[in-house]
This record gives C-alpha cells, structure tokens and sequence, in this order.
C-alpha cells in the first residue's frame, strides 16, 4: 500500500507554523494557574487516490504493492504484468471468444472524479510458440483481431467501452478489431469514475476474425492498455 | 449524460489551482483525460493476443514436403507447396499383371490441427512436351503436342544455359501428335549433345507410336558410328548429306538440315558440313515427327546407326517451313542465350518448336495416339461408366471457373452421345447437375434419360435437360402428360453454365449459374420406369418445346446426379466451387447416384489406371478409396485414377499422423497406344480448419508412373 498521508508544501508549512505559535503562547504564559492546551497532534493531510487492477489472479497497484510504500509523483505503475487480450497462444479463426475481467478499485481515500482508458499503437510481430512459422500478413493482422470492451460494473449508465457506447456491446466482428481500437483515449461514459473504495469491472473480449487468411497464422498482436482514475 | 460527466473535469482542474502534486500517470501515457491533481494508473505492456500455424508434412520415402516454409520455420502465405521432391505414386512401370504401392506419411507440424484432410486428383493425364506453335502447314491442325515415352528425363541442363531433356539410347523418344502430309521445302533445327556414336535426333514416318516399324520413313538425323551427323531423305533414292566430323563428344552442338530447291545441305554450329543435290523428300504419305527416335533401322540405308534410340540430350527442336539460307543458319548458331535463340527462331515462322524446357508436370489434353476410347469414370462408386459414341471427342479444357484441371468433352451437333452402363430403377427426388456450353439454333440435350441404353428409340423418355431452338433451357418431365419448366433466358452463347435440374417433393425447378429460373411446384413426380442415363443425347419428341436435334452441340463438363432435391444453398455452393477439387467434395457430399467428372474425356490414361486409397491412423485402418471399412481390396477397373476426384482423409494431428497408402495397377485392357507414357496423376493432399481460410496443402504434379 502507498502512504496514506501525503503533504503538499504548502499544507506542511501551515502545520508547522500553527504548531510553533501554539507552544510559543503556551512558553510564555505567567500566574499561578495557568491553563494551557498543547494539541500535539494538529495535522493537516492530504488525501490518497490509489487505482488497483486485478484479473483474479494477478493485482497490481499504481504505487506499491498493496502493504504501503512511497508514492512517487507520477503515480503510475507501467509495468502490470496483466494482459487484457487473455494472452492465450494458437487462436485460430472463428475459435471461441476470449475474455478477460478486470477489476479495477480505488483503494484511496480519496473520490476519482476522472477515469480512463488508453489505448496505445497496435503492433504485430511472431508468436512465441510459432516454430519459426510466421504469416506474411503482418501489417494486416491488427486488423484481424476482434476486440470489444465492456463495463459491467452494476449500475453503470452505459455498458460498451468499444466500439460505441451502447447499453451493450456488439458481438465480435470485423468492425471492431484491434486496429480500430488502438492509440485511442476513452475517458468518458461509460467509463465509471470510483469512489474511494469502489470497484469497477470490465471484460475484454478477443477472437480471431474469421476473415484471416493464412497468411495471418503465428502472428501475435500486441497493444498496450493505460488504466487511470485521478481526483 | 455525457456533457454533465464532461463538466466535473474542472474540478480536477480545480486540485491543480490547489497546488496539490500533479498526476502525472496520465502524462506518461499520453493521455488526456484532463489534469488532475491526484492520479492513479496501471500500464500493461504486454497485452497480446496470438494466432496459431496450420502445417502439413508430407513424408514419401525420404523426402519431406511442407504446405509452407521447409521444415524449419519460413513465412506462411498462401500455405499450397508444390512439392518437388519425393513422389506419393509407387515408382517404376505399372503393369497389368500385379499392383506397387507407395505410402505417405502426412504429419500436423503446425500449433494448431485441421478439422478435415482430404486426398485428391483434380488433373490427371499423360506428361507432354509442348510445342508453341499452331501451325497449318502441310495440312497440320492445332500445336503438334510431343508425348515423352519411357525413358525420357526433364529440366536437364540445355544449351545456352537453358533446359533440355534426356534420352535413354535404348528405350526413350517422344511421339508427336499432328499428321502432316508430304513436308516438303523446310529446315530441321535441333541442339543435342551426346557422347554416343548411335541414336536418332529426329524422324518422320507413317507410324506415329512405332517409327521403327513404319512403312515410310525418310526426312531423318542421326548419328552414325563415326559419330559424324546425317541427314537423310528419299524420294525413290536413298540422300544423305553426312559430317565430315564427329560430334559425339559431349558438348552442345546444333543442327540445321534443310531440303528444298537449294538441295539437301547440313549444318553443324552455323557451318555447312555436308550436302547432296536432292531437292525433295519422299512424298506420297501422311506421317509424324519422332523425337530422339526414327525408322533408320528399318534398313535401305548406307549409314545407318547402330541403335535407333538417341543416347544424350535434346533441346529446341523446330521445323522451319522453308528451306533457311546459310546465313539465317549462321545467325541463330550465333544466338547468345535461350531468349535470343527462341526470339530468332519464331521470327522464321516455324510450323513446330517444341523447346523441350518442359517441367515434366504439365498433362496432355489431347486423344492420346492409339489410347483407349475415352470412357467416362463415374466417380460415385456406382461404377455407372460413360461410353461415348459417334462425334464425341475430348474438348481439352473445362469451365475456366473450375481452374486449369476442369476436362470436358465435346459433342458434334448430330451424332456424338455418352451412354452409361447401368440400369437405373425410377429414380423419383433428383437433381441432375452439369457444367455445359452450346452454340447453334438446333438446340440439343445436355442430360436425358430413356428406356434403351443406347440411342435407339426408347419406348419411355423424360427426365431431361435440353436447349430448345432458341436457346432456352428446358427440363421435362412426364407423368400422364408432359411436364416443362423453361428458362426466360437464352444459353446457346458459347459460354459455360452450371445447370441444375431438379424433380421431386418441392416441385419441377430449373437452375442456372445459381439461380433459379423456372420452376413448377406442382410437378413433383416423374414417369415410372427403368431407364438409362445419357449424355448429350436425349429424346424430346412429343415434347411442346421440342428441339430440332436431340444432340448437343457444344461440350460437357461435371455431370451429376445426385440423390434428392438441392436447396438454394446448396446449388450456390456447387455454382461458387474454384476447382474441380472443390466442386468434387461438394458433389460428393450430395450423395450422387451417378458423377462424370470427365477427368477421363481428355485422355484415356488415367481411366485405364487403377488405384486404391487407404489410410491408416495409428492401428485404424480405412479403405478410403473406393470407400470401405477395414483394408482396401485390390485394385479393380472401375476404381480408376479419374474417379478419386477428392475423398476424405481424417485430419492428422500432432502425435497422430495419417499414413495414406496409394496401390496401382494397369487396366488388362489397356491399349498399346498407353505403354510407355508417364501418367501424372495429380495427387494432392490437404487439411483444413472448417469454416476458416486457414488450409494447408501439398501437391504432387512432378508425381508420376510410367504405364
């Protein structure tokens, strides 16, 4: 977990300023009673925004590790080991759908009024189990790959990321692949904002267009995904 | 909704004024989200989704062929190999006498298996040696199509550094397939290297599939046992105009001989070497060129060789129409490679040039000389054989759209016809599927069906498909009246048209090239009786839309009956087939009664050669072709090559292989015409997701048997 209690400079040289005129009054003060108060504990603290992603088997924290840990101003752990495209070897065309539930959960104490989305550039090289066979379509094979992203948290007002914000996702098809979807920013409806402790779910769905052709074999397509919420 | 949400953004705005720290995640994604001044965010790299390889192995002997790549990984495009190596067909010579097999071993080498495999044939026939030209000189017709025999080798090493072929010297010569009458006035070129003081380069005599046996024979090269070249005609004296040199050396050499009112000259490597006053050769007969073989033994000559048969390489073989001066012979002695050879040549207008570059895996189209009547396989197993009779010929190629292995056969306008041989029990619920192309304004019968197996006047006749006068379509029925149903539109254009003709539950339906274009839903039954099916002939007397002529004039490709009514669908998935492989297990998974692929048309070749297919995956073993439980029964005529067509194989996978054993033999009643010509039959192999592009498949045109 991050550290809970974040100052700004400003609030820290407030505190420390109230902190001293208290004592010096309290110093300074002569007779035969006296009554004083030292509010030793007067603090001023900033909130925390902390975004957690889970696939049910792997968590990752924006900072830390989820038992605490410096927060550094970016705030952003580039390295999630979670992979939203399932990650699964030797699809093949009209294969069954893949799927991958992410929960996302503010884990400050803070309310994130903003949350989003990104999608950077789609890129294709050679599988990793394709025994040296790889197909031609390179260029192509981004746009073979059949992508929908779904909000299904309970209550959020429009369900379908991508392609188009609906109460419902499409199903899987050639027009909305990987290609279409990447080096996109979605950042509003349907995407849920999170309250501090509130989680949000999302599915990805993925399959093989049945439109690849040979030369598509023992491709593999890669994009990255930014999840963020800020205050 | 969406402009409310849009609104809060400054609130984050509003963090920022607060001078609280800056989110900075949002800006190392590239993101904009807005400014915030608290910020959480999760990057995930390594999101990827992976497609898997479809592979297909095959192992015959030792030699491996792969759908793509080599073995060790390679770029997947069209995943189809020509394989090069290696042969599925059992070596050797076949005979009628006992049946070779030859196993293939097909392997899954890719992540991902196929869900279906197949065996197939789409082009079966005789290996040829092409001649470019289609000249009509000395009353020719059409390209004089050269048939290698025996022992006759491709893609040897040529002159100039292009291709040749070799000869055996003992059994190998190619025939040729034009008559010409009386060749008179014209030049013989041809390159050859040999090492032998024997053999023939090139004849002419009256008999086209045994030169040494012929009654005429003259207009002959070849090299006698000094090794020098001869040329040699007659016209009631024997002429021959012999080198000075030997040539028996083992390097290229190229000949001109000439004949016409400059005499009888002979050129080696550009120089005139040898001559004779003679002006003409031996006239009065019709024969054919032979190559790398002639009748010289046949005796009557001064200096003859010690063996007919030429022993060495031959390359560019043409016959000039007109008699070259030294100087032409000069300049295309002098051409520096195949292209300027080649060029130089077609400049002289020659009535043959066969280059002998061939690859050895292009099958001949032709009648092949002294072959069997062509016989129509029915490659439904029901062993219902086509016999044509009278002006049925092969046609050479079918529908373009079924590719370059669709065959056909053509039928005269007045007295061609296919009878078949079986039987056929009131076939009620049928479609009746062909491939057809017509002219003329005499219509004429593309399938019918009588009470007579031949075209005598049968006593019962309906079910048939027919071109009225104008060109319509029309299919009839009888059932205590006649029954029609006729197309709007016209056909007799020349072009090919897939016809479907259906009778049964759902009525009287005429299809054509996918659509449906004429039906009746109260015409369901047909006449009651046994009959026979005919090809391009049929009867429509007393039919309101009679044609002039119940034969076809035009030709026939992939006829079928087929047990039961086709749905729109269906019949669209026979219309869009691209081969003649695919429209095969289309056809075949329509159960028909009866399926004329006339593979066979073109050439009685492959009909006379018989062929089992079986398969065996791990201890499973399966008779594939002709189809079967258990092991395969030994070959029989009606299981020939052309009836393969494409039949099911189980998918391999990984740890499952499929080993497919293909067994051959000779039909008994084989002609002598077939003996010694290299068959390729054409075998390929496959496997497949279903529903997907994703194939795999190997081919094997280089893959022959020499019958």
């Amino acid at each position: 977990m991050i550290e809970r209690i974040r100052n700004n400079k400003r609030g820290l040289v407030a505190s420390l300023a109230a902190v001293a005129a208290l004592a010096t009054t309290a110093t300074y003060t002569l007779g035969g009673f006296s009554a004083g108060i030292t509010n030793t504990s007067s603090t001023f603290s900033s909130a925390t925004v902390q975004l957690e992603e889970s696939n049910g088997t792997t968590t990752c924290y924006s900072t830390g590790s989820g038992t605490g840990g410096s927060v550094t101003a970016s705030n952003t752990n580039s390295g999630c080991s979670i992979n939203a495209l399932v990650g699964t070897l030797d699809q093949v065309p009209a294969g069954a759908p893949l799927s991958s539930t992410l929960t996302f959960t503010n884990v400050g104490n803070r309310t994130a009024t903003v949350a989003s989305m990104v999608t950077g550039a789609c890129s294709a090289a050679a599988a990793a189990d394709n025994g040296g066979y790889t197909g031609s379509d390179v260029s192509g094979f981004c746009g073979k790959v059949d992508v929908t992203v779904a909000n299904t948290t309970p209550g959020a007002t429009d369900k379908c990321v991508y392609p188009t914000q609906a109460s419902a996702c499409p199903a899987l098809s050639s027009a909305s692949t990987l290609a279409g979807m990447a080096g996109t920013t979605f950042s509003a409806v349907p995407l849920s904002t999170l309250a501090a402790g509130a989680s949000a779910t999302y599915v990805v769905s993925v399959q093989l267009d049945t439109s690849a052709t040979n030369a598509d074999q023992g491709l593999a397509a890669t994009v990255p995904f930014s999840w963020s919420i800020s205050q | 909704m969406r402009a409310r949400r849009s609104t809060r953004t400054p609130g984050a705005t509003r963090g920022l004024a607060a001078g609280l720290v800056l989110a900075t995640a949002l800006v190392a994604i590239g993101a904009t989200a807005g400014a915030a001044a608290f910020s959480g965010g999760l990057m995930s790299a390594g999101t990827d989704f992976a497609a898997g390889t479809l592979q297909l192995e095959g192992t015959t002997g030792t030699a491996n062929c792969y759908s793509t790549g080599t073995g060790s990984g390679g770029t997947v495009s069209t995943n189809a190999t020509v394989c090069t190596g290696g042969s599925p067909v059992p070596s050797g010579t076949l005979s009628a006498t006992g049946a070779v097999s030859a196993t293939t071993v097909l392997r899954s080498t890719g992540t991902t298996p196929g869900t279906s495999a197949s065996v197939s044939s789409a082009t079966c026939g005789a290996a040829q040696l092409a001649d470019s030209r289609s000249a009509s000189a000395w009353s020719g017709t059409g390209p004089d199509t050269a048939l290698p025999l025996y022992g006759v080798t491709y893609q040897a090493p040529g002159p100039l550094g292009g291709r040749a072929v070799t000869t055996d010297g003992t059994t190998g010569w190619a025939e040729t397939t034009t008559a010409y009458t009386n060749p008179q006035d014209f030049t013989l070129l041809a390159w050859f290297k040999t090492t032998s003081a024997t053999g023939s380069i090139l004849g002419f005599s009256n008999d086209q599939s045994a030169p040494p046996s012929a009654g005429d024979y003259d207009r002959m090269l070849w090299i006698d046992p000094a090794g020098q070249v001869v040329w040699g005609v007659y016209n009631g004296s024997t002429h021959e105009a012999t080198s000075t040199s030997s040539y028996a050396d083992g390097t290229w050499h190229f000949v001109a001989a000439s004949i016409g009112s400059g005499g009888q000259k002979l050129f080696v490597d550009g120089v005139q070497v040898g001559s004779t006053s003679a002006k003409t050769a031996q006239s009065g007969f019709t024969g054919w060129w032979s190559i790398g073989l002639s009748g010289i033994l046949h005796g009557g000559w001064p200096d003859p060789p010690t063996g007919a048969y030429f022993n060495g390489s031959l390359a560019q073989v043409a016959v000039i129409p007109t008699q070259l001066t030294a100087a032409q012979v000069s300049s295309l002695a002098a051409a520096p490679t195949p292209a300027a050879y080649a060029s130089a040549v077609a400049t002289l207008t020659p009535a043959d040039d066969w280059a002998l570059d061939d690859p050895g895996t292009v099958p001949f189209t032709g009648a092949v000389p002294g072959g069997p009547a062509a016989s129509l396989v029915d490659a439904s197993g029901n062993g219902n054989t086509g016999t044509g009779t009278g002006g049925v010929s092969p046609a050479g190629n079918g529908p373009p759209t079924l590719g370059a292995g669709a065959r056909a056969a053509a039928f005269d306008g007045s007295t061609g016809s296919v009878q078949t041989a079986n039987p056929i029990v009131d076939p009620q619920g049928i479609s009746e599927v062909a491939w057809f192309e017509a002219t003329g304004t005499s219509g004429g019968t593309v399938l019918g069906f009588t009470d007579q197996q031949s075209t005598a006047t049968p006593s019962m006749w309906d079910r048939t498909v027919w071109l009225d006068d104008a060109g319509h379509l029309v299919y009839g029925t009888y059932n205590g009246a006649t029954q029609e149903v006729t197309s709007p539109g016209a056909y007799n254009d020349g072009r090919w048209h897939l016809v479907v003709a259906e009778v049964g539950p759902a009525g009287q339906q005429l299809w054509v090239d996918g659509s449906e274009v004429a039906a009746d839903a109260t015409f369901t039954t047909a006449q009651n009786y046994t009959g026979y099916w005919h090809l391009g002939w049929g009867v429509e007397s007393s039919w309101p839309d009679a044609p002039s002529s119940g034969h076809l004039n035009g030709s026939l490709s992939e006829v079928a009956v087929l047990a039961g009514q086709l749905t729109a669908g269906q019949v669209s998935t026979l219309v869009a087939a691209t081969s003649t492989a695919s429209l095969a297990s289309d056809v075949g998974g329509l159960a028909p009664t009866s399926y004329w692929p006339m593979q066979d048309a073109a050439s009685g070749t492959c009909g006379s050669t018989e062929l089992t297919v079986q398969q065996t995956v791990g201890s499973a073993v399966t008779c594939v072709y002709p189809a079967g439980p258990g092991a395969c029964p030994g070959p029989v005529p009606a299981d020939a090559v052309t009836g393969l067509g494409a039949r099911t194989l189980t998918a391999p996978s990984p740890g499952a292989p499929v080993t497919v054993t293909l067994t051959m033999r000779l039909s008994a009643p084989t002609g002598p015409g077939l003996a010694g010509l290299h068959e390729l039959t054409g075998l390929a192999f496959g496997t497949a997701r279903s529903s997907t592009l994703w194939s795999a498949q190997i081919s094997y045109p280089a893959a022959g048997v020499q019958l």
